[in-house]
């Protein structure tokens, strides 16, 4: 029996494993799920171990740019200050370590939101006026009860209410639409599964 | 250190709340303030009437009237039965000032008001406590006689037959606010003399009963102090008056015994002896000794001679008359009276702290558990599905199942491909790449997506690999390095013209990064591999990748990878480089604002357009079956959605009596 063939029957099996689902919530299902999140887990580490730490060793190590090697052993002690979290009295080393990670994340996450996402997105609805996607936004926001009409203006209770509605209703349409594009690709998934398990049918049968 | 108040716990100066009784502490807060409890030594606040531990009432000194000035109700307790015998053992919470009561713990206390407060005499006391049950002498004046107990008297006329063994009762009398008898009144009262062989017996006394004395004068203050109505025998006398002159060393202390008549006699009692030394024998039996006590008894050391006092802890012998036990001794233990202990003795018996028997607990129940946490969480469970339920879930699984395999083997009547269109933006850009470009493909998506997202990768490798285009992948998530690496490594121009860099950590600078740096200094591929052992490390050159690119394909099922390399791809690459994203189905809202402001070119969603790179699907081709079934599934439900929606709309009570 080849490799291939045990990995078709071991996929046809946790397949099936996992279907067993639609019957209950059964331990081979749990078992397939508990395999699945410690492979998962295990494939994670041994990544990061090759493909992250060991290659930025070498390359600390053996740096052709000697400016370089002040930055490569600041990574590495900053990396190495997380760990220190694990120690009580040596917290606050650890915190050192998350602050930098965290505040260069978020500082370039903001960075890049604001210059990647939102100026573009303002300068691309600048020329057609209130875009459509603004309107309906605050509509949804009016929608969700961030507003009610005062009662001096009560006059208006009808008109707030409308909009409510409106609001209400695109606050439906895009959930709808969530959810069209989560189950086009649940049955793209399901699909591929069924094929996959006629295959190995034929294939273990044959 | 500071004792607290309320369990006599010793805590800590800085401490503002006892962490034994939740007592509150402080520099306003008396040890000694409070009542102590004659039953069960639990020192109660002040005001209460009944003991909080064990409900006893709390003594209650009867005080006549117009002696209230002279004991005030606050005086702080000095003397009971509780602290004279804590100052015995030294073991146990201090309770009582250790400097008010006297040394050896027998010496009564010199405030008049210090038994004020001493409360009943305990139920295991009052046996051998006869001439302290009586009903107290009222309060003598001027122009009465004074009082004589009858005992006395009779004594008196009996000459010198009957000696006393005198022990607490003065603070018991003083304690009632009487006015110290004076003198001349000492001297009125016929005292009987000591008898010569008492006196003889003196001297076997220990040393620590003090030295013995010749019987003392009715009228010599030591006795006054004392006890106002009593002389004292001088061998008593000698014990008691013994502190003021040397110290003589604690009972119990090495090599000091504890007299057996002390042990005994209690700190209350006056009791009449055959004579002094009275036999321990001729002592009302103490059988109802607290537990807490006996705890606190001294060990008489192996070889030594046992303290023969059978009444004080020696259970009363049982003998069964009926039954399978009849004729055994002691089968079945005594049981005193007072068997529930509470206050300072109870705290003596070492019990596990809550937290760790929370701990036991939690792993007892995690033991007895064993591998039933593989059949799963049945108490969050919702209601049981009934059997119309059940058959529902059955028929509608059946429903999709049947309907996914007749459209993946079965052309049906109804399903023209020919409306599906390709997405020919998203191969238009794919086509416009140069002969001999280089193209970057992300690939963020895990096997969960392989089956929507794979087409994209493999369609565009060959389509880009035919025209000599240069592809390096790269990936945000070690799945997506998996992903790409398995079509990737089978391509047989690997190195030539595909190169795979692997998973690229820290998302938000990640691309910027890779972007920015030329492929020269790059560690290697996703196997480690050096990058310029590959022949398409000449090709790439020494430039910043981002120079070196022609088209940028994201092939994703993550917005937030999605969301990641729009973000930081479009400043670094030229204008001229274009963008294009692959997604799934489920991320189609996501990238059509991108797509509006032009940061996207083009963009193709989902497994239909992954079956359409190579063309319209022929039919009876796998792509047309597949378009079929996924046709089918959608068509399925909406009907079936729309089927509930009918259901619910004309049988709303199902739904809403149901609580599903």
């Amino acid at each position: 029996m080849s490799l291939e063939t045990v990995g078709t029957a071991l996929g046809l099996i946790l397949t099936l494993m996992v279907f067993s689902y639609l019957i209950d919530d059964t331990p081979v299902y749990r078992l397939a799920a508990s395999l699945l999140v410690g492979l998962s887990l295990g494939y994670f580490m041994a990544v990061v171990l090759w493909n992250v730490l060991i290659p930025h060793w070498r390359e600390s190590l053996g740096a052709p740019d000697p400016a370089r090697r002040p930055w490569l052993l600041a990574e590495w002690i900053l990396g190495l200050l997380v760990l220190a979290r694990g120690l009580p009295r040596l917290g606050w080393l650890g915190d050192l370590g998350l602050a930098a990670a965290l505040g260069i994340g978020l500082g370039t996450a903001g960075v890049g939101a604001l210059l990647g996402t939102v100026v573009p997105q303002v300068q691309a609805g600048a020329g057609q006026g209130i875009s459509l996607a603004l309107a309906a936004t605050l509509l949804a926001l009016l929608a969700a009860q961030f507003y009610a009409p005062p009662a001096r203006i009560r006059f208006l209770a009808p008109a707030v209410q409308g909009l409510q509605a409106l609001g209400r209703g695109i606050w439906a349409f895009a959930l709808g639409a969530l959810f069209g594009g989560a189950l086009i690709t649940a049955i793209s998934l399901l699909i591929g599964r069924a094929e996959f398990l006629i295959q190995a049918f034929n294939r273990l049968g044959g | 250190m500071q004792i607290c108040p309320m369990c006599g716990a010793s805590q800590p100066t800085a401490v503002e709340r006892c962490d034994q009784c939740g007592a509150a502490l402080g520099p306003g807060m008396d040890p000694e303030a409070g009542r102590l409890c004659a039953v069960c030594g639990y020192r109660n606040p002040p005001e209460v009437v009944f003991c909080e531990q064990c409900g006893a009432r709390l003594g209650v000194a009867e005080t006549p009237p117009g002696a209230s000035e002279a004991t005030p109700p606050s005086e702080p307790i000095t003397a009971d039965w509780v602290s004279a015998l804590e100052d015995l053992f030294r073991e146990m919470p201090s309770e009582a000032a250790p400097a008010e009561a006297a040394p050896g713990g027998l010496g009564p206390p010199e405030e008049p008001g210090g038994a004020e407060e001493a409360g009943e005499i305990p139920e295991g006391l009052r046996g051998i406590a006869g001439p302290s049950e009586s009903p107290r002498p009222p309060a003598p004046e001027e122009e009465t006689e004074p009082f004589i107990f009858p005992w006395a008297e009779e004594a008196a006329g009996e000459g010198h037959e009957a000696p006393f063994i005198f022990s607490e009762a003065a603070p018991e009398a003083a304690g009632t606010g009487e006015t110290p008898l004076p003198a001349p009144f000492l001297e009125e009262i016929p005292w009987p003399e000591f008898p010569p062989e008492a006196a003889a017996d003196v001297a076997a006394f220990p040393e620590a009963w003090g030295p013995p004395e010749a019987p003392a004068s009715p009228a010599e203050p030591a006795a006054a102090e004392i006890g106002p109505f009593l002389e004292l025998p001088p061998e008593i006398e000698g014990v008691l008056t013994a502190p003021e002159e040397a110290p003589p060393e604690p009972w119990g202390a090495e090599g000091v015994p504890l007299p057996p008549e002390a042990e005994m006699a209690g700190p209350f009692v006056l009791e009449e002896a055959p004579s002094p030394p009275a036999a321990p024998a001729e002592v009302p039996p103490f059988t109802e000794m607290p537990e807490w006590l006996q705890a606190l008894q001294p060990v008489p050391e192996e070889g030594a001679e046992t303290l023969e006092a059978p009444g004080l802890w020696a259970a009363p012998t049982v003998e069964e008359t009926r039954g399978p036990l009849a004729g055994l001794v002691d089968v079945i233990p005594f049981v005193p009276a007072l068997v529930a202990v509470h206050g300072p003795g109870a705290r003596l018996h070492a019990e596990p702290a809550p937290e760790r028997q929370a701990r036991a607990q939690a792993w007892k129940s995690l033991l007895d558990q064993g591998l039933a946490f593989m059949a799963g969480e049945r108490v969050a469970r919702a209601a049981p599905l009934g059997l119309k339920a059940m058959a529902e879930r059955w028929l509608l699984t059946a429903l999709i199942l049947g309907v996914l395999v007749l459209a993946l083997y079965w052309p049906l009547p109804l399903f023209q491909p020919t409306g599906f269109a390709a997405p020919a933006a998203f191969l238009q850009a794919l086509d416009q790449v140069p002969d001999g470009g280089v193209v970057l493909v992300a690939v963020d998506y895990g096997p969960d997506r392989a089956a929507e997202l794979e087409g994209y990768l493999q369609g565009a490798l060959r389509r880009l690999s035919a025209r000599g285009v240069s592809l390096v992948a790269v990936s945000l998530s070690p799945w997506g390095a998996l992903q790409a690496a398995q079509i990737f490594e089978a391509s047989p121009d690997y190195g030539q013209r595909v190169v795979h860099l692997g998973y690229l950590p820290g998302e938000e600078v990640a691309v910027a990064r890779l972007l920015s740096t030329s492929l020269d200094r790059m560690p290697g591929d996703y196997r480690g591999r050096s990058l310029q052992a590959f022949p398409m490390a000449a090709t790439l050159g020494t430039e910043p990748l981002g120079r070196r690119v022609n088209l940028v394909l994201l092939i994703t099922g993550s917005p937030e990878a999605l969301r990641a390399w729009v973000q930081q791809s479009r400043p670094l690459l030229p204008r001229e480089v274009p963008v294009v994203a692959a997604v799934g189905a489920s991320l189609a809202p996501f990238v059509a604002p991108y797509v509006e402001s032009g940061q996207i070119q083009a963009v193709a969603v989902g497994l239909r357009d992954a079956l359409l790179l190579e063309g319209p699907a022929a039919e009876g081709s796998p792509a047309f079956f597949d378009l079929q079934a996924q046709s089918a599934l959608q068509v399925l439900t909406i009907l079936l959605i729309g089927v509930g929606l009918t259901v619910n709309l004309f049988q709303p009570s199902r739904w809403r009596g149901g609580g599903r």
